[in-house]
């Protein structure tokens, strides 16, 4: 096998942006899903207040009915699939592999690939913003509104770009799960891994599961918009009601996705922060397991109004409300953890806190939602709303927003500021109830979720002022948080390798974190291995092996090209239809130009390279931890 | 599941066995030589268990569909079975060259596993190449992509398989060029062995679909 | 490079059982296509109901996608635990969504 030695001293140094244009290394792809996660938050947060805005007075004119739409078909769009999981898949990145002990995912260059598709995906889909066919049929894209009979081009650009996001996502899920299978360090048993690797686990293994019916539907929403096709055109023997399956096949389990790694980070910074282990941990697995395997059961909770028929919405509702029983067994287990602990309020901790109370009180409204009989009064109104903002806000952004605060220094180095922490959380939190608490009642009131405006005189003025108040609080928050950002980087100091007194593995790295994680592979003694020695009077995790090269993988421009290739192919399908019929040799371009690059990479040799025993026995001496 | 904290219950192998901490009794089958081998190979049934679901998908939506034909040639009368037969036979065959490929690499014979590589692939091609004919005669026979709901789902399903079919073709054809010249190496192997169960994974939809589409279509 | 990696090519004992089980797998497979096809003849002359053969042809096909994943695939094989039960997993989801699918576009249940 061919060797490239790394000369001692450093490789040539590359720009910045090349860097990262073709980079593999995990903790790089963090960076990139981190920053481009926080922008589209920035676009779909604006999308919000907009669409608050217009909702702030009966018979507002901020945005007509088309507008109005636009704003929120792309700002659920985006919040789930640009905002939601890159952020988690952000954090996954970050700290995954050096949870267990691995040098990188199994799959490096697949994981830049999933990174470039989502980029490419979301750019896909925010393009119509430039052609004036903006996605109006909502991010769950019903027929026959997503058809351009009904909206124009719109609804195609959304079921581009989520496809090409969807598989990379995909290709995400894969990586994961052979990582985690296959990388653990040595003595890292399957009972020994940390709840956010374990939780990261079950949510790739839904991604895995629960994507592809959301491809294949989405091939035939392309194929009705853009090629003739009829699978749910009941003018020629087709059935809406296939899409709105396939749809929330992938729906309900998607759901779970971004809930499951939100747990898995609490399940992190609550033990850490209470000086206490994880209260139940093996309870903690099977709950995350069995919320998996229901996940899968329970779709039609969407549908109840479709008609199904007694029988399916009785199955159904039994499934759902039986999730509510592995979910408050992990509820149990924070609090216990907190219990007779030492508690640390720190942002991390406070937003955990916060979680535990929010994310009850979605959890409960669920039940409700759950019950056929009481989900035809709930159906389509604010209720709905409200629900579901409690448990994506109060549980998937407030864990992206404390993992952000706990592994801030890991990921960058350096500590953001705790009192910006603090009033960032306050913002955010009193104005995140004050938004959608009330919009529960503003659903049992009577008011429709999806209305661009309302009339006035039926007690909907001031409950939607108070929510629109809340909404701008929010933002506030926010924006503290951009500011502690930006102060971070410029006054922040140094962080330690350690400081937060951690207990799992991702701590006994050094920090900066050396590009093949580990000099030695670490030897695990138990779960919370870095505890366990900082116990025994060790400073660090021993190693499990002499040093020696370590193996690593090339960086390669070969996924931003092939993700590129694919955007071409994907706007040219769609301009063929939208402008002109010869757009159709741009398509084909693209998809040839995928072929290729995919045939290069089959056909260029790549080993990787080798970092010298030398260089890493150097630099794992400057950098000794804890 | 096992709670206890054993090592390596669930997984294929022990943790303990990688990156030359412990030395295995005995070595593994060339493709699963290299830490890389033994990703693909889990990575490869990871992409096989969510494309049975893809095509699960597809195959749903046929199934649902396959009635509504808007007074258009029906399954009935459209399939024939002689030409399945024999697409079938063409992939059976191909899948089972692909196989006799894994156990020449194993042995390490190139040249043997070289020549069974190219039979799978000409036998996909023919496969292909009768399904294009096929394709071609239901569209004479009025039976389009656009027509109904039931072309839709057909083509959408059947035509997806199609695709990967010459997905796997053009993939096999990649493997072949890099390798014309070249031996068996723990480098190469976990590919074409990858390649293998994609291309088994491709008959065993197959089988299905001659099944459930076109046998099914002509009795129901 | 820490070590060359460790493998080792399949003996000729080894080798032979492998192909005789995978011809075994192949004549098999084929059997099992024949008969499949041949019921469909069968029924199409007004031999069986078409019910009984429909049954008959999911009960072929899945048997023969049992030879082509556990032999062929290599799922049988030690160390194949993980692809053991992510295929399983799919078989799970497949048979849910089939069926899912399959009763609830049309009418309604009960």
């Amino acid at each position: 096998m061919t060797t490239i030695s790394v000369p001692v001293g450093g490789v040539r140094k590359k720009s910045l942006l090349w860097d990262y244009l073709t980079t593999v290394d995990h903790k790089k792809i963090a960076h990139l899903y981190f920053w481009t996660g926080l922008v589209y938050f920035l676009i779909g947060g604006l999308e919000a207040l907009l669409i608050r805005t217009q909702l702030a007075v009966p018979l507002n004119h901020v945005l007509d009915g088309k507008a109005y739409n636009e704003v929120l078909a792309m700002h659920g769009t985006t919040m789930i699939f640009f905002v939601a999981m890159p952020l988690l898949f952000a954090l996954m990145n970050a700290v995954v592999p050096l949870q267990i002990g691995a040098r990188d995912l199994a799959f490096p260059f697949v994981n830049a690939l999933s990174y470039w598709l989502y980029f490419f995906g979301a750019l896909l889909t925010h393009v119509s913003f430039l052609t004036g066919d903006v996605p109006q049929g909502g991010w769950t894209g019903y027929f026959p509104l997503a058809h351009p009979d009904y909206t124009g081009y719109g609804m195609s650009y959304y079921a581009m770009g989520l496809q090409l996001s969807g598989l990379g996502t995909l290709l995400t899920g894969i990586n994961f799960v052979a990582t985690i299978v296959n990388h653990r360090a040595p003595g890292m048993t399957y009972m020994r891994m940390p709840l956010f690797t374990w939780t990261t686990l079950i949510a790739s293994i839904l991604t895995m599961f629960a994507f592809p019916p959301l491809t294949a539907g989405l091939f035939l929403m392309i194929y009705d918009q853009l090629f003739g096709g009829a699978a749910f055109d009941p003018a020629k023997g087709g059935n809406p009601i296939i899409w709105q399956h396939l749809f929330w096949i992938f729906g309900h389990p998607e759901v779970y996705i971004v809930a499951l790694p939100a747990f898995g980070i609490f399940s992190e910074v609550i033990p850490v922060f209470s000086r206490k282990r994880l209260f139940g941990y093996p309870a903690m697995v099977v709950a995350t397991a069995l919320i998996a395997f229901f996940g899968f059961m329970v779709w039609v909770h969407h549908m109840f109004t479709v008609g199904l028929g007694p029988l399916a919405n009785g199955v159904f509702g039994v499934a759902t409300t039986i999730i509510a029983v592995p979910t408050g067994i992990k509820i149990f287990n924070w609090i216990f953890t907190m219990w007779g602990g030492k508690v640390r309020m720190t942002s991390a901790m406070l937003w955990s806190v916060g979680f535990i109370i929010t994310f009850v009180m979605g959890g409960v409204t669920g039940v409700m939602m759950a019950l056929p009989p009481a989900d035809y009064q709930y159906h389509d109104t604010y209720f709905i709303v409200a629900h579901f903002h409690y448990v994506l806000i109060g549980g998937t952004v407030f864990s992206v927003f404390a993992g952000a605060y706990y592994w801030w220094p890991k990921m960058f180095g350096k500590l953001l500021n705790e009192t910006l922490g603090k009033i960032h959380f306050w913002l955010f939190f009193i104005g995140f109830h004050l938004t959608f608490f009330i919009q529960h009642f503003l659903g049992l009131w009577g008011m429709q979720r999806r209305i661009f405006t309302y009339l006035p005189g039926q007690g909907f003025e001031l409950p939607n002022l108070v929510s629109t108040i809340g909404a701008y609080t929010m933002a506030l928050g926010v924006i503290v948080f951009a500011i502690n950002i930006v102060y971070t980087f410029v006054k922040g100091k140094p962080a330690p390798a350690d400081p937060w007194d951690g207990r799992t593995l991702e701590w006994a790295t050094p920090t900066p974190v050396p590009e093949y994680n580990f000099a030695r592979l670490p030897l695990i003694r138990g779960l919370d291995p870095f505890w366990l020695e900082k116990q025994a009077g060790n400073k660090t995790v021993p190693p499990a092996e002499p040093y020696a090269d370590i193996h690593m993988p090339n960086p390669s421009i070969l996924p931003f090209m092939m993700s590129l290739s694919l955007f071409i192919a994907g706007l040219g399908f769609i301009f063929k239809d939208q402008y002109h019929p010869s757009f159709l040799y741009l398509a084909l371009f693209g998809v040839a130009a995928t072929l290729l690059v995919m045939f290069l990479r089959s056909v260029i040799d790549d080993e990787g390279r080798h970092v010298p025993r030398e260089l890493v026995e150097q630099e794992d001496a400057k950098g000794v931890s804890a | 599941m096992s709670l206890t904290a054993e090592p390596g219950r669930l997984g294929a192998a022990a943790p303990a066995a990688r990156a030359g901490a412990v030395e295995k009794t005995e070595a593994p089958p060339i493709e699963l030589a290299t830490q890389e081998g033994r990703n693909k190979l889990i990575g490869m049934w990871l992409f096989i268990a969510a494309e049975s679901v893809l095509f699960a998908s597809f195959f749903a939506v046929y199934l649902a569909l396959r009635h509504s034909t808007m007074g258009g040639p029906t399954g009935k009368e459209l399939f024939d079975l002689k030409l399945v037969f024999l697409a079938t036979a063409l992939l059976l065959s191909s899948s089972f060259t692909s196989v006799m490929a894994v156990l020449n690499m194993r042995r390490l014979q190139a040249g043997a596993m070289k020549a069974w590589l190219l039979a799978t692939w000409l036998l996909g091609a023919s496969f292909l190449a009768l399904e294009a004919y096929e394709f071609n005669h239901y569209v004479h026979m009025g039976h389009t992509f656009t027509s109904s709901a039931f072309g839709t789902a057909f083509y959408s399903l059947v035509g997806f398989h199609g695709a990967h079919v010459t997905f796997g073709l053009l993939w096999l054809f990649a493997l072949l060029v890099r390798n014309l010249r070249r031996e068996v190496t723990p480098y190469i192997a976990p590919k074409v062995y990858a390649f293998s169960l994609y291309w088994h994974f491709v008959d065993l939809v197959w089988v299905f679909i001659f099944s459930v589409v076109y046998l099914m279509g002509k009795v129901a | 490079m820490a070590a060359e990696p460790m493998f080792s090519p399949s003996g000729e004992r080894e080798t032979k059982k492998e192909r005789s089980l995978h011809t075994v797998a192949f004549l098999a497979s084929i059997v099992l296509t024949i008969l499949a096809f041949g019921a469909v003849v069968y029924a199409i002359e007004g031999g069986a109901s078409a019910g009984f053969v429909v049954a008959f042809l999911v009960g072929l096909a899945v048997v023969q996608a049992a030879f082509q994943a556990y032999i062929w695939m290599h799922l049988k094989d030690e160390g194949h635990a993980v692809p053991q039960l992510f295929f399983y997993v799919g078989v799970y989801v497949t048979v849910v969504i089939v069926i899912g699918i399959l009763l609830m576009s049309w009418w309604t249940v009960a």
